[in-house]
């Protein structure tokens, strides 16, 4: 058991070692009739979850470590506790890059993550997680666990159930394992920023080396303590990075190498993980963070522009999303239905 | 209740009577797809222009409960749009509108019926590019890539289709539109445009598609390099994924294939003194190019490859992938009809198990030819016979389902982009258990509880039925 506190109250979490072990604690969470919270290590949890006293916390964390890792074949394998830092120890060793690329990886796990749907920054390059999980096991309301996917980069066999479990916050069922695709390890990797006049200007610089054949690991604007910079993380075979390096210092000749800076980027991450977040079309992001800079009660902010993604901290509220069509709720309701029948998960 | 006059005339009402295929003339050339021993002339075949008329005939279907089956240019391999006994068939082949390119996010909005390489020379003028590429492209339609998850030579740098749709226009089975067609960086919900990709035509019809578009790559180069034996191209190819080299694709054609195409009118000039051709395409900017061609060459090399040919010329390309997208067409010279069959392995384990259906092949007296996949894995053991002869018909099938337990024992899947359809439908439950199938089972059912979508492929009936008695919310 662990405790995890949530909206104020600290809350015990029972911690299966094993599938056999989260089995039957979820058989026994049904017979009791407790609905489940599932979590990794709890540290993505939506701030505005409620639990009532009944219902029941259960954490993936100690279910740890890599079932399935062939160097030769650019996929690994792992329970749902793994800690990101050890998959991406563990595959660089053989030549891969994990992605996504996220802050505090030694406290997220797998599961949480796929649960999440989080993308990196790194998915400039690579494109969203949802893209790279291959396969899951997953226990249902009765812990019994089923397959869907495999451990291959290419298949189409049965419906994409990976899918519909990333991102979906632990709602259908507690992820046990997963299988993600890998990348090759960049032989080199470095990175640059510029000092921009404005968010507008940082975002308009960041779209001019997305038209370009640069392909950057990953672009960031970042607002800290009223200063703009443009972040740019380069990476791949030496004589690459210096094409990249001389088509950056091209389109602004203020574009310096940094790593110092790596630290603030990763800092306001953190910072900014649980604020306002808000996406749009790539061609209307400048728009959108000069709409931001320009109200006086916008805090911190962190662009990226190449995927159009902002998050900010203040007073200024996120656009009213648009509710989900008629159809689609109640489909998705008959499909929340179909999987977890007796409403046992809750949306962590 | 089922296909009658009173429908046919509703459903002319509404699509008009060059919408409505009722004349046995008319319908049977949908009775296959290129599944091509399965075989069913459907009831009706209705040909919609748009998403609200394919809402419109979907009501009046539901409300008559009759079967549909989707279908887009019937180019599919497993069956996936064999009409169904009493049932009706959707094809898109009359929605083949490009609605919009934005240049500028770089995604563009089509209909389901347009053909998958209209699509590619809609982007062209932009500097845009649409990536999966099947070897149907120039007949088979986005629509049907969507059903079947299709993939293609340039899937293994780009992916499948799922990786690039980013958007849907969905027909339920019951008639009502489901819009989820605005471009969105991640889903609102769940991932049901994600869920849809690859699932068969049997949770509704998608009748307009948003895709990723990229841009076009500074360089493309396309290399032939020739082997003295299959072997030593498959072990090239396991040795350039432990290197982590990227190539965009890298394809094979064995000596059987090469002869094929050298002897048709695709002829790509691949020498025929080969036992092996690879094909690979190294893509990007020039610097990228070369960085890429310097780890490649060495490792080809050490496997013994002569006779590398590089080209750039986008006519020198277009020749030499000819030969490889055209490879099936060829190989009508070698009988009247062929089996295509479509597994994933292990990519460590290529050399292994394209001997394993070498063996199989041989061991029944077939005569097989290999096109496939390399760098995905994705094999395809290509079988001639002739259809006409029961007796090497049967040979066929049981050829084709011990590749599939080979390639499955192998720790692979059995499928890598065809899908299942009716052609691997047996063989589902040697890859899943009655467990993971009776989940799929429930969804399907929660987008369409009669099962009247495209019934009878992919997911076996037994599991279906013990879904049934498992009936969610059960105690």
């Amino acid at each position: 058991m662990s405790t995890l506190h949530t909206a104020g109250r600290e809350r015990v979490a029972l911690l299966p070692r094993s599938a056999e072990e989260l089995s039957e604690l979820l058989a026994r969470c049904r017979a009791e009739g407790r609905r489940v919270l599932a979590i990794g290590t709890g540290c993505a949890l939506r701030e505005d979850l409620l639990l009532q006293e009944r219902d029941q916390i259960i954490s993936t964390e100690r279910m740890r470590g890599i079932i399935e890792y062939e160097p030769a074949e650019g996929v690994v394998t792992a329970w749902s506790g793994t800690r990101l830092s050890e998959l991406r120890k563990t595959v660089e060793a053989g030549g891969h890059l994990l992605t996504p690329a996220l802050p505090l990886e030694t406290e997220r796990t797998l599961g949480g993550v796929i649960a999440a749907g989080a993308s990196g920054s790194d998915r400039l390059r690579h494109g969203p997680l949802r893209n790279h999980v291959l396969g899951v096991r997953v226990a249902d309301g009765e812990g019994i666990i089923t397959r869907s996917g495999g451990r291959l980069v290419k298949n189409v066999t049965g419906y994409d159930l990976p899918r519909l479990h990333t991102g979906a916050r632990g709602s259908l069922g507690v992820i046990v394992e997963a299988s993600l695709r890998l990348f090759p390890l960049p032989a080199v990797r470095n990175g640059w920023w510029l000092d921009a006049q404005s968010g507008a200007h940082a975002c308009r610089v960041a779209l001019q080396v997305r038209a370009t054949r640069a392909q950057p690991l990953s672009m960031t604007a970042l607002r800290l303590d009223n200063r703009w910079q443009l972040h740019v993380e380069l990476a791949g075979h030496a004589a690459v990075i210096e094409d990249e390096e001389r088509i950056l210092r091209g389109i602004s000749s203020s574009f310096q190498a940094n790593e110092a800076g790596r630290t603030d980027l990763e800092q306001l991450m953190l910072r900014l993980r649980n604020q306002h977040h808000l996406s749009c079309q790539p061609a209307r992001i400048e728009e959108l963070v000069a709409q931001l800079e320009a109200d006086p009660t916008t805090g911190d902010l962190l662009v990226d522009p190449g995927i159009a993604t902002v998050r900010w901290t203040g007073a200024r509220p996120v656009p009213e999303v648009p509710p989900l069509s008629g159809v689609q709720r109640a489909l998705e309701q008959r499909i929340r239905k179909a999987i977890d029948p007796h409403g046992m998960f809750l949306r962590g | 209740m089922g296909v009658d006059s009173t429908l046919v005339e509703a459903l002319r009402r509404e699509l008009g009577s060059d919408g409505v295929l009722d004349r046995r003339s008319q319908r049977v050339p949908y009775e296959c797809d290129g599944l091509a021993f399965a075989r069913q002339v459907p009831e009706l075949v209705l040909l919609p222009r748009d998403t609200q008329q394919t809402a419109a005939a979907m009501r009046l279907l539901h409300e008559a409960r009759v079967a549909i089956v989707p279908r887009g240019a019937g180019t599919g391999l497993s069956g996936g749009a064999t009409p169904v006994e009493g049932g009706v068939t959707i094809g898109t082949g009359r929605m083949r509108s490009v609605l919009h390119i934005d240049a500028l996010n770089r995604w563009a909005r089509v209909q389901a019926g347009v053909v998958n390489a209209d699509l590619g020379h809609a982007c062209e003028s932009h500097g845009l590019f649409y990536a999966p590429d099947p070897s149907s492209q120039k007949a088979c339609t986005v629509g049907g890539n969507v059903g079947e998850n299709s993939g293609g030579p340039h899937c293994f740098r780009y992916g499948n289709t799922s990786q690039h749709v980013l958007g849907l226009v969905i027909v339920t089975p019951q008639g009502e539109i489901l819009d989820l067609s605005e471009p969105q960086v991640d889903p609102q919900g769940l991932d049901l445009v994600g869920l849809f990709t690859g699932s068969e035509g049997m949770l509704g019809i998608a009748t307009e598609i948003t895709v990723r578009l990229l841009p076009v790559p500074e360089v493309v180069e396309t290399w032939v390099a020739l082997f003295r034996s299959l072997d030593a191209a498959c072990d090239a190819t396991s040795d350039l994924i432990a290197a982590r080299a990227e190539p965009s694709a890298i394809e094979i054609l064995d000596k059987l294939t090469i002869e094929a195409v050298e002897q048709s009118v695709l002829r790509a000039g691949y020498p025929q003194d080969a036992e092996a051709v690879m094909l690979l395409e190294l893509e990007g900017s020039e610097a990228s190019v070369q960085a890429n061609a310097a780890v490649i060459e060495p490792l080809l090399a050490v496997r013994g490859a002569f006779g590398l040919r590089r080209a750039r010329a986008s006519a020198d390309r277009a020749r030499l992938w000819a030969g490889r997208k055209g490879a099936y067409g060829a190989m009508g010279r070698i009988a009247p009809d062929l089996y295509v069959c479509d597994a994933v392995v292990p990519r460590r384990h290529l050399r292994a198990l394209v001997r394993r259906t070498t063996e199989i092949c041989s061991g029944k007296g077939l005569r097989i030819a290999n096109v496939f996949h390399a760098g995905d894995g994705n094999l395809h053991p290509n079988i001639s016979y002739d259809r006409r002869n029961p007796e090497e018909l049967r040979r066929v099938l049981e050829a084709g389902d011990e590749m599939m337990r080979a390639c499955i024992e192998a720790g692979g899947s059995l499928s890598g982009e065809h899908g299942i359809g009716l052609e691997k439908l047996s063989a589902m439950p040697w890859m899943f258990s009655s467990e993971d199938l009776a989940v799929m089972c429930r969804v399907r059912e929660a987008w369409d509880p009669e099962c009247r979508m495209n019934p009878g492929k992919l997911l076996p009936i037994r599991a279906c039925m013990e879904t049934r008695m498992r009936a969610p919310g059960a105690t």
